[in-house]
């Protein structure tokens, strides 16, 4: 039986991670050779967890990419943003109806250029999560995200999205208020942008909710995050009337960074520290940060034509057709 | 066939036919009708009269005033003595040669009334008893809107492949290829409207759901392209489910390759017109069809962004009752008119006519 959520998946390294804690805190207070023989013993106890690490990530199936993804201790939008940029200044507000949380944006200065933000913002416990709405975007968030890209539009600053949503929010209120009009504007927005636009996929890449902000120029996508058009229990759900089977789902949807590279929707995949991000937010950081600075570079070559024209050529290439007249299978990538 | 002159003809108040301010011409055709032995049988506003039964005999009489001949109304709520020069016109509802029993009747999915085809196809598949709008099929959907002969089909060659070898999908799709005759859900092509040409894609719910994956994204793509390319108006008529998710990302990618065309559309300043029908959901709504210059939506279809099951899923209770129908949209402001299937050809005809005037 597969885990169903990534505490269960993780559970003896976390049990093996209390334990060390434990033994370090002792080994702390103790003296000679008593300190010696802790010592030892948090040397082995910590191979041993190393081992495990790599015995589990070395092996880590589409649906464990799932948990990872979605993985509470994984670092979030703004754990990249506050560690990669200088400085940060979010900026809230649809203007129109409300404010969202579960989208955030604003102006920052990035390896010493202005850039432009947005990203979906998970939280880390029960009133975070609330407030944050489980980074499912409402109407009020996209609309946000398309007035901040038309003034980045405006302003010459390029976009730089960070996309971590399981799926825009599904509720009654936001269909009222027009939930897919805003994806879908959104998404035009950010095709129509004149400025090179990257986006990261740092989580899970959750179908409409996701797309809506990542229609980049380039599309950079962390090694253990995913991609999906439809949330691998939802497809269970609908296909097999069994939310229950969402591993197989996850199986066949492929919607890992490695499958989704491979299909050509994804430019790079980012490589993350030992044991998932998680491990080490810091040096995950780095990574996207570097990433993103190095495609900046690449795409700040072209005008402000050429970078639409990229991006609008991009997406409309994208697709795997056959052809009666061919014969054959006419494969498009990014 | 009519009666011959010289014999008398039966007066329509006899039938328990009433006309109002109809012309010598048509009253005569009435009456030999009625000669002829075939129940008259008009619709709602009348029919209470003439105690409809539905029968295969029956001939059908529609008021000119609202509707040009052919048209077949199957509610005339806005009927009006005072104001209508309403004319009787007997239509020859087939001749005796009947079709086939099986063939006559068909049952309302909604109602379960037995209905006689040819009044439920000329009411544009729409029952004439419960008013439900029926799916209909892209190329009956053709037949109905644009000028007849006028469609001329393209990209009819682009197939789906089974990119990601999704569980039984090759099945699914040789399935719906072999039933319908077609490649994929979207039929696409040039047409005619009231003699001005457009340039669109109708989606077919019969094919898998109408689902959208690479083809279906592609040939609304270069429908939208061509369009703009030729400047001429594009309209896309919806019937989806949504993103076809045995295509994964390459499903989800149609999203924005289909606005890349909206995009297109809008920087050649050539109008883009949906016509949401039953359903227009999910991937679909959340894309090309919510961001059209004009979006039309037919009674009753279901429109929305996520699936009921999904809804569940996500616990949202306290649905209003019209909740993701065409009536729920337009009362939150996102579409701009509910159109009655048999008007929506003279809506888009009077659309593309308006504008027109801007793009030559």
């Amino acid at each position: 039986m597969a885990a169903k959520s990534w505490k269960e998946w993780e559970k003896p390294l976390i049990e093996l991670d209390d334990a060390l804690a434990k033994l370090k805190s002792i080994a702390q207070a103790a003296e000679g050779e008593r300190k010696r023989d802790l010592e030892r013993k948090i040397a082995e106890y910590e191979k041993r967890r190393d081992n495990y690490i790599s015995v589990m990530y070395s092996r880590l199936g589409p649906w464990e990419k799932v948990l990872v993804a979605r993985a509470e201790p994984r670092p979030y939008s703004l754990d990249y943003i506050n560690t990669i940029c200088d400085e940060f200044l979010e900026l809230q507000g649809d203007r129109r109806a409300g404010a969202d949380n579960a989208v955030i944006g604003g102006l920052a200065m990035l390896g010493g250029k202005p850039v432009m933000i947005l990203g979906q913002q998970k939280g880390r416990n029960i009133q975070e999560r609330q407030f944050r709405n489980f980074a499912m975007a409402k109407p009020e968030g996209y609309r946000k995200a398309i007035r901040l890209m038309e003034m980045a539009n405006r302003f010459n600053l390029p976009v730089i999205s960070f996309v971590d949503t399981p799926a825009a929010d599904p509720g009654v209120e936001s269909e009222s208020r027009g939930i897919s009009e805003a994806i879908a504007a959104a998404q035009l927005a950010m095709l129509d942008l004149r400025v090179p636009a990257i986006t990261v996929i740092i989580g899970e890449g959750g179908s409409g909710g996701a797309i809506a902000i990542a229609c980049g120029n380039r599309v950079l996508m962390q090694e253990h995050a995913i991609y999906s058009v439809i949330p691998p229990e939802g497809c269970a759900a609908i296909l097999w009337r069994a939310p229950e089977k969402g591993p197989q789902a996850a199986a066949a949807l492929r919607l890992t960074a490695q499958a989704a590279h491979e299909l050509g929707m994804v430019d790079e995949v980012l490589p993350e520290p030992f044991g998932g991000a998680h491990r080490d937010p810091v040096a995950a950081a780095q990574v996207v940060g570097a990433a993103i600075l190095a495609h900046l570079e690449e795409l700040s070559a072209m005008s402000p034509d050429e970078i639409y024209e990229h991006r609008i050529a991009k997406y409309r290439a994208m697709g795997h057709i056959e052809s009666d007249l061919l014969g054959q299978a006419v494969v498009q990538g990014g | 066939m009519l009666a011959g002159h010289g014999q008398r003809l039966p007066a329509l108040e006899d039938a328990g036919l009433r006309s109002v301010g109809a012309d010598d011409a048509d009253v005569a055709e009435a009456q030999h009708a009625l000669v002829d032995g075939w129940t008259l049988v008009a619709t709602r506003g009348i029919s209470a009269e003439l105690g409809y039964d539905g029968t295969p005999e029956a001939r059908l009489i529609c008021i000119r005033s609202y509707y040009s001949v052919g048209e077949f109304p199957s509610r005339l709520s806005g009927w009006d003595d005072a104001n209508a020069a309403g004319i009787l016109v007997p239509m020859r509802l087939g001749a005796r040669s009947r079709p086939a029993p099986s063939d006559a009747f068909l049952q309302c999915v909604h109602c379960k009334k037995t209905l006689f085809r040819r009044e439920f196809e000329q009411n544009f598949d729409v029952c004439p008893n419960c008013g439900h709008n029926h799916r209909i099929t892209a190329w009956r959907r053709i037949e109905m809107t644009f000028d007849e002969g006028s469609f001329e089909e393209l990209d009819a060659d682009l197939r789906s492949g089974d990119p990601l070898q999704f569980p039984d999908y090759a099945g699914k799709l040789a399935q719906a290829v072999a039933k319908s005759g077609q490649n994929d859900c979207i039929v696409t092509g040039l047409a005619k409207i009231d003699g001005r040409a457009v340039s669109t894609a109708v989606s077919d719910f019969t094919f898998m759901g109408g689902s959208m994956g690479s083809v279906a994204g592609e040939k609304i793509a270069r429908a939208l392209d061509r369009a703009a390319e030729r400047r001429i108006p594009a309209i896309i008529f919806c019937a989806s489910g949504g993103a076809r998710m045995q295509e994964g990302l390459y499903s989800l990618m149609t999203l924005p390759k289909t606005l890349a065309g909206v995009q297109r559309c809008r920087h050649a300043k050539v109008p883009y017109i949906a016509v949401m029908s039953d359903p227009t959901m999910a991937g679909v709504l959340a894309s090309y069809a919510s961001v059209a210059d004009i979006i039309l939506a037919e009674p009753q279809a279901m429109i929305g962004f996520a699936g009921t099951r999904v809804s569940k899923q996500a616990q949202v209770l306290k649905m209003p009752d019209d909740f993701q129908t065409s009536e729920f949209a337009l009362r939150c402001g996102m579409i701009d008119r509910i159109v009655p299937r048999r008007e929506i050809r003279a809506t888009l005809s009077l659309i593309v006519r308006v504008f027109a005037q801007g793009v030559n």
